[in-house]
């Protein structure tokens, strides 16, 4: 495993993050020990950033992950959570100061930790820009100033939203995802800007939630279906050749050097221990050309989320 | 007190032990440390030494924690991640567990065949020598080369070279095993354990004198004072019997002195991992 310094932060952070969505899909005692197993071997084989949210799984994949936390020792992972965002729809965000204030002590409980490394508001495109500026933030340099969180981050997918923000607050963290993978390298216009103000940048979703895996998309993907069908034509173009169209988008967005870490989330301990290996293989270039050739017609293709005058 | 030097526990499940396939249905249950202890008794073993199957440090835990409810273990061989530039804060924190008296990674299960070689591997290893804990090699035959280049940059660490380095005993190839061995050997720092021979050979067709002359080989190669019984208990299962195989080694030693036996069956360990036991004679 390799890191990278993670901005201003003065923290090293692991080049594969763990994204702990997928442990909100377990719903069995079975799957529950597969989900914790999958954090330890996560870092166990050094991965050091492990990040969740309230809402995957409605606080389930924070619950499971709280167990799985309890044998490891503190200082062996940076964790990384959420607020606001409580449920699917608009009525589930809530990024009042009360709310997000609450928010991180229920996290806390559920992870059973004394303090989060980042925390984040979600999905901010779901919100008012004006509240989260006057509001959501200053509530959580609160919680920061109490001892509950040592850095502030946002998220959200429209990219257009990072400069609105933080040309008007400062935060410590971004995490954007969607937006460097193989078929979208946007987040690519915005590094510069992110490395003069000294923020983390975390990047998930490299496989840009499974669109760009082998076994292609779930049926919720909200990519626009131009995009799915180039997506599937690398994927059986790469398997033709006995490759891995999943491997290479992995290995593509761990090999950019200014993007510290790519945060991918699995409730399966060997798919983890799967992804550290494909990193430390070399990236096959003449493949990559071809997948992005074929990937040029909706290069930089995306899709709308959240309120319309934020996309 | 006879020492078995190698031998492992499992609360079985398909995912964790996923290389226990079909044909070793045998041993697709739970081995717990109640199960050895009417093993060894039976065989007139006194202390056993317990070793990682999984690669985790919650493995190192489990078997730190059986060691500590059972006196019959006299020490666990664990797992640390040893590529990771932070193993030595991994080490610290278990390095008061008296009864972790080495580390060993699933060096045979790497794809990578050159993977002992990795300089982040080596520097990890190179982090044992101050805590004292010894190494576990686990390999095949014809990752031996590497072993000895590997071993060459170690001088001072103490290695313990697991089941003879599998031989193809079942194909009854005996080069270049025998060659690359011998070669191994003459480093004074490895240790070799004369265990995990049966499931080498063909699991319900061997017989002593199919695995005779790999014995005479590493007791020839490594002499007694390095040489150490281990049953593999319960990988074991699937080819022999616990009491089965110590009898087996038994018939080995009978070429060696009572002096040269007891190293065989015990000194030997108890002097490669430093175990707190005293040998009975």
């Amino acid at each position: 495993m390799k890191y990278r310094r993670l901005g201003n932060t003065g923290l090293e952070v692991s080049t594969l993050g763990f994204g702990g969505s997928s442990l909100g899909s377990v719903f069995h005692e079975i799957d529950e020990n597969e989900g914790i197993r999958t954090v330890h071997v996560a870092i166990d084989h050094g991965i050091n950033l492990i990040d969740t949210a309230p809402f995957y799984g409605l606080t389930k994949a924070e619950t499971v992950l709280g167990k799985a936390l309890r044998e490891i020792p503190r200082e062996k992972y940076l964790l990384a959570t959420k607020v606001a965002r409580y449920g699917y729809k608009e009525k589930d965000f809530d990024f009042s100061a009360e709310r997000v204030t609450r928010s991180v002590d229920e996290s806390l409980a559920r992870l059973g930790i004394d303090y989060i490394d980042f925390i984040q508001v979600h999905d901010m495109e779901f919100g008012s820009i004006e509240q989260i500026l006057n509001e959501t933030i200053p509530a959580l340099r609160k919680v920061q100033a109490q001892g509950k969180a040592r850095f502030v981050g946002i998220t959200c997918l429209p990219t257009k939203l990072y400069r609105q923000v933080m040309d008007r607050i400062d935060v410590d963290q971004v995490q954007s995802y969607c937006h460097y993978c193989l078929n979208d390298t946007s987040l690519t216009d915005l590094l510069p800007y992110f490395k003069e103000k000294g923020v983390a940048v975390f990047n998930s979703a490299p496989l840009a939630m499974r669109l760009l895996s082998d076994e292609g998309p779930p049926d919720w993907h909200p990519a626009p279906a131009e995009l799915k069908q180039k997506s599937a034509e690398a994927a059986a173009f790469c398997r033709e050749r006995g490759a891995s169209l999943g491997k290479l988008a992995l290995q593509f967005s761990v090999a950019n050097p200014d993007i510290p870490t790519n945060i991918v989330g699995s409730a399966n301990p060997k798919r983890i221990l799967q992804n550290i290996r494909e990193i430390e293989e070399p990236l096959d270039q003449e493949l990559l050309t071809s997948v992005m050739e074929i990937l040029k017609p909706v290069h930089n293709l995306t899709w709308p989320s959240g309120r319309a005058e934020n996309n | 007190m006879r020492i078995d030097a190698h031998h492992h526990f499992w609360r079985y499940n398909p995912e964790e032990y996923d290389w226990i396939d079909e044909s070793m249905s045998v041993i697709r249950r739970d081995f717990l440390p109640e199960h050895l202890k009417t093993e060894i008794e039976s065989a007139g073993i006194g202390g056993v030494i317990s070793v990682q199957a999984r690669q985790s440090l919650t493995e190192t835990a489990a078997l730190i924690d059986f060691a500590r409810q059972y006196d019959f273990i006299k020490a666990a061989v664990g797992w640390v991640p040893l590529t990771l530039p932070d193993v030595a804060n991994d080490l610290e924190r278990l390095a008061n567990e008296p009864k972790l008296r080495g580390v060993r990674h699933v060096l045979q299960g790497e794809p990578d065949e050159l993977y002992i070689l990795r300089d982040d591997f080596n520097a990890g290893v190179r982090a044992l020598k101050q805590f004292n804990l010894v190494y576990d090699i686990l390999i095949f035959e014809r990752h031996l080369p590497q072993t000895i280049t590997f071993v060459d940059g170690h001088p001072s660490q103490v290695f313990v070279l697991d089941h003879i380095a599998k031989p193809r005993i079942k194909e009854a190839a005996f080069e270049p095993w025998n060659r690359n061995i011998r070669e191994l050997a003459k480093r004074g720092n490895v240790f070799c354990k004369v265990s995990g021979m049966v499931t080498e050979a063909e699991w319900s067709n061997w017989s002593r004198e199919h695995l005779k002359r790999y014995f005479d080989t590493v007791l020839e190669a490594f002499g007694p004072k390095r040489l150490m019984f281990g049953s593999d208990w319960p990988v074991c299962l699937v080819a022999c019997g616990y009491k089965h195989w110590v009898k087996t080694v038994e018939y080995f030693a009978e070429q060696l002195s009572a002096d040269e036996q007891q190293q065989l069956f015990g000194e030997t360990a108890i002097k490669a991992y430093n175990l707190k036991t005293k040998s009975v004679r």
